[in-house]
């Protein structure tokens, strides 16, 4: 398409004052004060940024790990791509391996901008175009990826339409390079994932602040309320409807369609993985069953009347295992029909009697009142006619069928972590079923074991049974998502972070594919309160942090403030609600560091990679969404770790800290090209164990700008770490020591033996940049 | 020898799998090797290979015929504890990042690595990074004497039960004098 622009700087007539008025064919981008100058890269291409991607891939080499040694994506295929071999298209492992990644990274962009626009359209139906976007006195940067990425401050919610447009615009051009004779380049395909995790984290944040505004989600507010989460939180004697997924839209009328009838809170309504997250920012009655690890084990239970699915991170046996126990299933969005009648054009009315006539079972309502109302309704009818329904076998029933076990392993081999099924089962045999209790944490539910079975022995559902006493007493508290943070956290926090008084801001986020269940993510993030880090949360790990409780009863929730402050931990919501979190470290550039935001993502990017010590750690990495958040992160400049699972992702970004290369930048104030130490080593990262990942967290806040006393507390951090877990000093502290006003006053002595060993020099300290630009004086 | 499933059985990367390995051969290729390493990972802690010794001490023991030890994760400190200090602490993903560059110059600086064996990593993600030597590190031999079987490596055991496999760990210390 070709556009044309009209600019007007100043018109000053009888019939009209205008100033700066931009004007393109058919939009108006911009047309009041504004006063803030557009950037270099208003709505980006995918390769406005290659030069920025290219500076990451160059310094962190990716680091490939195949899934696959073959590409079979076309019909040349399948080609071995070993041994240096090329496919039939001329692809090498590397490209390939970059492809895959990308078209990863695209699935969970897609999934999220999707979402975004379906969000963004229904409330545009539901309340209006013109819907006031506003969080409230505290938070005048409402939009900062949109405003960083697409140049302009939405200010109504038909303003995010043109945001959605741009999203879909780039991930299909995005998509259309993975085509057979198109990019062949592994460094070109890095630089298309970074863009794909961009957009990602863009639609993050159309979809969070779309919803915030509509449904009236709490606005940042740190003391938003404590609600229940668990595995036995509902009370059996009402009706309970279970919602499953990310999209609330659905969640939202069920609770409003309750209220209208006076219904609220004598129907149970929980949610499993991120739609719980958001039903409890609507109403503080609805309650969180669990991350996605609890989907499959929860509906086994029996104890939902009613199953509500909207889109991502559903199981796609979802109604096979609704069938096991009698439950409904009720489907109301496109991306997932699950192969049910669509009922969505009937009343209400006539859709309950037809279930309740037996002439249909399960059905997909793609309007959400609708689906509503039915949910509702059926909800009340069914759940006296399955009261003592009873889904799980009693203790003699487990021991005939732990009998059948033929032992011989299969289950344990088809494990995702590897659990030992296949000994537990053989003391199930004998009448002891804690061996088979004990699985029940680190259990993520996937069911592989049951397809596994040569003699058809429902695994899960006997670990299930055997921790029925743990379960059905997991009654925890979890602050509920409280969305952005606000500016005047930003205010007082900024300089903190940036001089380092606050050590560092960990992110734990993502999904429930844990290596030993969920604990570690909430003993995680207690190790870095109990050092004053800020942590922050959102998704399946937030929901994990809040389910394990100390020896007096009570959940990180409970224990630490929910604000966006040292030893405070922000839940900030879903999924989506990530956005907040990338948000807060581009305000801490904007607001603290006056950098502008306006379509200026290389500067900021620049800006958080060298002094914004932030590092998300997504412990469960498991969907295709937590690569996109996280692509997005790294290409802003935050380090993200994942665990042991997260190596499946094909490809990591890795520094090695002691090729000096390639570790320079130039210096701002001078324009010299210097060295700025490993800082941050890596840019991702699998980590094996809790430990390392701790180690590695405190480790990746270390950021080139840090100042004396800002090393010096997360030096001390990173040695006190180390030294706790590792056993011994770290053998690179003089990579982080850049002068004696570096080393920690408490460790000097024995610091100084190190650097006195390793031949330390002192260096100049820096205004350390990528970017050539941003040099204030060029010397001659 | 045909070749053995994948202990994770969806494992199976492609064509090209790891050969079977025997105590024998293992204790061969230690011995041909001029510069050897060894990636110990936090599975081993723990782990008995007979009456008195566990993986640490099995570790130490190749350490002692000149075999380099990286600890990952938090696996040094179980040597540090034991007085052994000549351990590298290092991610597993890291050591294996400078493996596929042959111009490093190894933990000594003396020179890059003809032989690596794995061992006591999480199956999944060691299989991870054997599948970036075998395809990047290619003047390089991998050995993993983990009780799986672990298809990216250029050689491992098969499925092993534990006896067997304990079994054959302390033939390869008797064969290369280690004992």
């Amino acid at each position: 398409l070709s556009s044309a622009e009209l600019s007007v700087k100043k018109i000053d007539s009888d019939f009209a004052r205008i100033e700066n008025l931009r004007l393109t064919i058919g939009k108006i981008i911009e047309e009041e004060e504004w006063t803030e100058k557009i950037g270099p890269h208003p709505k980006p291409s995918i390769t406005t940024l290659r030069e920025w991607d290219m500076k990451i891939v160059q310094r962190y080499d990716p680091f490939y790990t195949p899934s696959c040694d073959m590409c079979c994506m076309c019909t040349f295929g399948k080609c071995d791509l070993t041994k240096n071999k090329r496919g039939g298209c001329g692809i090498t492992i590397q490209a390939q391996s970059a492809r895959q990644y990308l078209l990863t990274c695209l699935i969970g962009a897609t999934c999220h901008a999707a979402h975004a626009r379906h969000l963004v359209h229904h409330l545009i139906q539901k309340f209006g175009r013109d819907t006031k976007i506003s969080l409230g006195n505290e938070v005048e940067i409402e939009a900062p990826i949109t405003r960083l990425v697409m140049g302009i401050r939405p200010k109504k919610l038909g303003d995010l339409e043109q945001v959605c447009e741009y999203q879909e615009e780039q991930l299909t051009h995005l998509l259309a390079s993975c085509h057979y004779g198109q990019e062949g380049s592994a460094a070109d395909y890095e630089s298309k994932s970074l863009h794909a995790g961009m957009l990602d984290n863009l639609a993050l944040e159309v979809a969070d602040l779309a919803q915030i505004v509509g449904f009236n989600f709490p606005k940042g507010d740190p003391n938003a309320p404590l609600v229940d989460i668990g595995m036995g939180v509902l009370d059996k004697n009402k009706p309970v409807i279970l919602c499953i997924g990310h999209n609330v839209a659905p969640g939202v009328e069920i609770i409003d369609y309750l209220r209208k009838k006076d219904l609220y809170g004598k129907v149970e309504v929980a949610g499993i993985c991120c739609t719980a997250h958001d039903i409890t920012r609507y109403a503080d009655k609805a309650k969180i069953i669990g991350p996605v690890s609890r989907q499959k084990k929860y509906v086994r239970s029996g104890i939902a009347d009613v199953i509500v699915i909207d889109e991502q991170c559903v199981r796609t046996d979802i109604v096979e295992e609704a069938d096991k126990v009698n439950s409904v299933v009720i489907a109301t969005n496109e991306k997932i029909c699950a192969g049910l009648p669509d009922m969505s054009h009937h009343t209400p009315d006539f859709i309950v009697k037809e279930f309740l006539s037996g002439k249909v079972k399960h059905a997909m309502i793609l309007d959400p009142v609708k689906a509503a109302q039915v949910a509702v309704e059926l909800a009340l009818e069914i759940a006296p006619r399955r009261e003592g329904f009873k889904s799980l076998p009693d203790e003699k029933e487990l021991i005939e069928i732990a009998s059948k076990c033929i032992n011989c392993g299969w289950c344990r081999r088809a494990c995702p972590e590897d659990l030992a099924t296949d000994e537990a089962m053989q003391f199930a045999k004998k009448g002891d079923f804690q061996r088979l209790a004990d699985l029940y944490e680190a259990c993520v539910g996937c069911g592989r074991c049951e397809g596994a079975c040569r003699v058809g022995i429902n695994v899960l559902g006997l670990i299930t049974k055997a921790a029925e006493k743990v379960w059905k007493e997991e009654r925890c508290k979890i602050r509920v998502g409280r969305g952005p943070i606000l500016d005047t956290e930003i205010r007082n926090v900024g300089q903190p972070i940036v001089m380092g008084e606050i050590p560092g801001v960990i992110a734990f986020v993502g999904c429930a594919n844990y290596p030993n269940g969920g604990k570690e993510v909430a003993e995680m993030a207690e190790e870095f309160l109990k050092r004053k880090y800020i942590v922050v949360a959102s998704g399946c790990a937030a929901m994990d942090i809040g389910l394990y409780k100390d020896e007096e009863g009570r959940t990180i929730y409970e224990k630490y403030p929910g604000d966006f402050d040292a030893g405070c931990i922000a839940n900030t919501g879903s999924c989506v609600s990530n956005a907040h979190i990338m948000g807060a470290a581009i305000k801490i550039a904007n607001i603290f560091a006056r950098r502008p935001l306006r379509a200026n993502y290389e500067e900021i990017a620049d800006y958080i990679l060298n002094r914004v010590g932030a590092v998300g750690v997504v412990w469960g990495a498991y969907s295709q969404k937590a690569l996109s958040i996280g692509t997005g992160a790294i290409r802003l400049g935050i380090p993200v770790i994942v665990g042991p699972h997260g190596g499946k992702y094909r490809k990591l970004y890795l520094g090695r800290k002691e090729l000096k290369e390639k570790w320079m930048a130039y210096d701002a104030r001078t324009g010299d090209r210097v060295y700025i130490g490993p800082a941050p080593e890596h840019l991702s990262y699998a980590a094996e164990t809790k430990e390392e990942a701790i180690v590695m967290a405190a480790k990746l806040c270390m950021k080139p700008n840090d100042t004396f006393k800002g090393r010096q507390i997360k030096l001390t951090h990173y040695i006190d770490f180390y030294r706790k877990y590792y056993g011994k000093m770290p053998d690179d502290i003089d990579l982080y020591v850049r002068v004696e006003g570096d080393i920690p006053i408490t460790m000097k002595d024995e610091i100084m033996i190190v650097l006195k060993e390793k031949g330390w020099k002192e260096q100049r300290l820096l205004d350390p940049t990528l970017l050539k630009r941003l040099i204030r004086e060029v010397k001659s | 020898l045909q070749t053995p499933k994948p202990w994770q059985i969806g494992n199976i990367p492609g064509q090209l799998q790891a050969n079977v390995l025997t105590p024998e051969v293992a204790a061969n290729m230690i011995k041909r090797a001029n510069r050897k390493l060894l990636v110990i990972g936090p599975k081993s802690i723990g782990v008995k290979i007979n009456d008195k010794e566990d993986l640490i001490d099995f570790a130490v023991k190749l350490s002692k015929i000149g075999v380099h030890i990286v600890a990952t994760a938090n696996t040094s400190k179980e040597f540090v504890a034991r007085g052994f200090t000549d351990v590298y602490p290092m991610g597993i993903v890291e050591i294996t990042n400078r493996l596929r560059d042959a111009e490093w110059k190894g933990l000594d600086g003396k020179g890059s690595y003809d032989l690596i064996i794995f061992l006591g990593g999480i199956y999944y993600l060691e299989s991870q990074v054997l599948a970036n030597t075998k395809h990047f590190a290619l003047t390089t031999k991998t050995l993993t004497f983990d009780r799986f079987y672990h298809p990216n490596a250029d050689w491992s055991f098969p499925n092993l039960e534990e006896n067997e496999w304990c079994k054959s760990l302390n033939i390869i210390l008797s064969k290369i004098g280690g004992v």
